[in-house]
C-alpha cells in the first residue's frame, strides 16, 4: 500500500503537470502567436513574415553566399582607364556619338 | 475553523452569484422565460447539493463543487445559440444527477468479491458489445461501459487476481477497436496500464500488459480492411481506419462537443483557463481521496477515476493545441452527449462514495481511541 501511494502521487503529479503545461501552451499560442519558442535558431527569427508581410524576407547571412557585385569596392584599387583608341568613325570608343537630328520616336525608320 | 468555513461560504456565494447574474443578464436581454427559470434553477440545485446534510446523504463537497461548476458552465455556454438549447442541456445535466447518487450508493454497498467482479466485468463487456450483436440499436454505451469495466477490473486487482483483470482490460480494448473507436480504446488502455502499474506493483506484469495492448493495437491496424490500399500513404491508411482525421485538426472538434470553445468565445481565454484549473482541482481532490483510502479497492477506484478523467482532458487539450492529430472527444463535464455527462456524474459519485468511506474509517478510529482511553 505504501508503494501504491507513492505511485499514485507520481501519476497524479505527472498528469496535473501535463495538463497545466498544455494549458500554458494553448495560452501562449493564443496570446503571443508570433513568439518564437527558440529565438536563437535561424528558423525562428524575431521578425517573421507574418508580422510584416510587405517586407521581403531577408536572406540568412549565415547560410547564403554573398554576391561579389554587392560587396563594397576597394577604395585603393586603381581606377579603370578609358578606352581612347580610335574607332572606325574616328571618335574614341569611350565617347558614343549622339545623332544630332535623329527623331526621338523614329523606331521603324519612317 | 471559522476562517475556513467563512472562506468556503464566500466561494459558494461567489459561485451562486456568478451563475445567477450570468443567466439573469442573458434572460433580461432575450426576455426568455426559460432563461429566467434557469436563473433560479441552476444556483438552486448547486446550493441544494452542496448544503445537503452529510447525515442524509454524504457527498464529497470539494469534488462536487468543481464538477457542478463545470456542469453549470456547460449550461451557460449554449445560451448564445438560444434559450431552448440551454434548457435542454440543463435537463440533460439534471438527468445525469441520478448517476451521481447511483455511483455513491454503489461504492457504499459494494464489497470486492469474485462474483461481483465477474458480474461487473460481464455487464461492461456486454454493454460494449451491444452494437456488435444488435447493429440497429440506437444505444451504444462506450463511456458508461468503461466506467463499469473500471470497477470490475479494480475489484479483480484488489483481490490480487491480475490475470483476470488483464484479460478483462484486453477484452475491453478489443471491443473498443471492433466498434471503430480507437481513441476511447487508447484512453482506456493507458488508464488501465497506469492503474495496473500502481496497484500490482510488478514491473513484469505491467510490461506484459503493455506488450499485449500494443500488440492488439498493431494487430488491429494490420487486419483492418482498407477501401483502397493500393498506393495509399500511411496517413491516408490511418485516416481510412479513422485513426487519423484526413482534414486538419479543428475539423475534429464536432459541433456537439464544442462547448469548451463556445465558452471561450463568449467569456474569453482567462475564463477558459479557469475551467481547466477547476478540472485540475478535481483531479487533485481525486488523488487526495486515493491517498487517504485504507483499502486497495477504494484507492484503486479513485485512481482509475482520476486517470480516465485526466487522460480525457489531456487528450482534448492536446487536440486543441494541434499537438495530437486525433478526434479526442470532449472535455469532462462540458459535453452535450447525455452518456458522457452521466458517466462523468457517475465518476463524481464514486469519488463521493470513497470520501464517505474515508470519513467512516476516521470516525471508527476516533471511536476506538476513545474506547482505549
Amino acid at each position: 500500500m505504501k508503494t501504491m501511494r507513492y505511485r499514485i502521487r507520481v501519476i497524479a503529479l505527472v498528469l496535473v503537470i501535463a495538463i497545466l503545461g498544455v494549458m500554458l501552451w494553448c495560452a501562449r499560442a493564443l496570446f503571443f502567436p508570433d513568439l518564437a519558442v527558440f529565438p536563437l535558431s535561424p528558423e525562428n527569427s524575431s521578425v517573421s513574415p507574418s508580422v510584416s508581410p510587405s517586407l521581403p524576407a531577408s536572406p540568412d547571412p549565415w547560410t547564403t553566399t554573398p554576391d561579389p557585385a554587392s560587396l563594397p569596392q576597394d577604395p585603393w584599387a586603381p581606377l579603370p582607364q578609358p578606352d581612347l583608341s580610335p574607332s572606325d568613325s574616328g571618335v574614341p570608343a569611350e565617347i558614343t556619338p549622339v545623332p544630332s537630328q535623329a527623331p526621338l520616336f523614329d523606331t521603324f525608320g519612317l | 475553523m471559522r476562517k475556513h468555513v467563512s472562506f468556503r461560504f464566500r466561494v459558494l456565494a461567489l459561485l451562486l452569484l456568478f451563475f445567477a447574474g450570468s443567466f439573469a443578464l442573458s434572460a433580461s436581454r432575450s426576455g426568455s422565460a426559460s432563461l429566467w427559470l434557469l436563473t433560479a434553477a441552476v444556483p438552486g440545485v448547486i446550493l441544494f447539493l452542496l448544503l445537503l446534510p452529510s447525515g442524509l446523504f454524504p457527498l464529497d463537497r470539494p469534488s462536487l463543487a468543481a464538477g457542478l461548476t463545470l456542469c453549470g458552465l456547460s449550461i451557460l455556454a449554449p445560451v448564445s445559440f438560444g434559450p431552448e438549447e440551454a434548457l435542454s442541456q440543463a435537463l440533460r445535466c439534471a438527468a445525469a444527477l441520478f448517476f451521481l447518487f447511483a455511483g455513491a450508493v454503489l461504492l457504499r454497498i459494494y464489497r470486492p468479491s469474485l462474483p461481483g467482479s465477474v458480474l461487473l466485468s460481464a455487464l461492461a463487456l456486454g454493454l460494449l458489445s451491444l452494437p456488435l450483436w444488435l447493429p440497429g440499436i440506437p444505444l451504444s454505451p462506450g463511456d458508461g461501459a468503461s466506467a463499469i469495466l473500471l470497477l470490475g477490473v479494480v475489484s479483480f486487482l484488489s483481490l490480487r487476481l491480475r490475470l483476470p483483470a488483464l484479460l478483462c482490460a484486453l477484452c475491453g480494448l478489443f471491443l473498443f477497436l471492433l466498434r471503430s473507436d480507437p481513441v476511447s480504446g487508447g484512453i482506456w488502455t493507458l488508464a488501465f496500464i497506469l492503474l495496473f502499474w500502481a496497484s500490482s506493483g510488478s514491473s513484469l506484469w505491467t510490461g506484459i500488459s503493455l506488450c499485449s495492448a500494443g500488440g492488439l493495437f498493431i494487430f488491429w491496424i494490420l487486419l483492418t480492411p482498407l477501401p483502397d490500399s493500393a498506393g495509399a500513404s500511411v496517413f491516408s491508411r490511418l485516416s481510412a481506419m479513422s485513426v487519423v482525421l484526413p482534414e486538419s485538426v479543428p475539423e475534429s472538434i464536432l459541433p456537439e462537443d464544442s462547448l469548451f470553445l463556445l465558452l471561450g468565445e463568449q467569456y474569453g481565454l482567462l475564463f477558459l483557463l479557469s475551467a481547466v484549473l477547476l478540472a485540475v482541482l478535481l483531479l487533485i481532490r481525486g488523488a487526495s481521496l486515493a491517498l487517504q483510502s485504507r483499502k486497495q479497492f477504494y484507492a484503486s477506484a479513485a485512481l482509475g477515476v482520476l486517470l480516465l478523467l485526466g487522460i480525457r482532458a489531456l487528450a482534448f487539450l492536446l487536440n486543441l493545441a494541434d499537438l495530437l492529430p486525433l478526434p479526442a472527444g470532449s472535455f469532462p463535464f462540458l459535453s452535450l452527449s447525455p452518456e458522457t455527462l452521466c458517466t462523468d456524474m457517475f465518476f463524481l459519485g464514486i469519488l463521493s462514495g470513497i470520501s464517505a468511506r474515508n470519513e467512516a474509517d476516521l470516525s471508527e478510529d476516533v471511536r476506538l481511541s476513545m474506547l482505549a482511553r
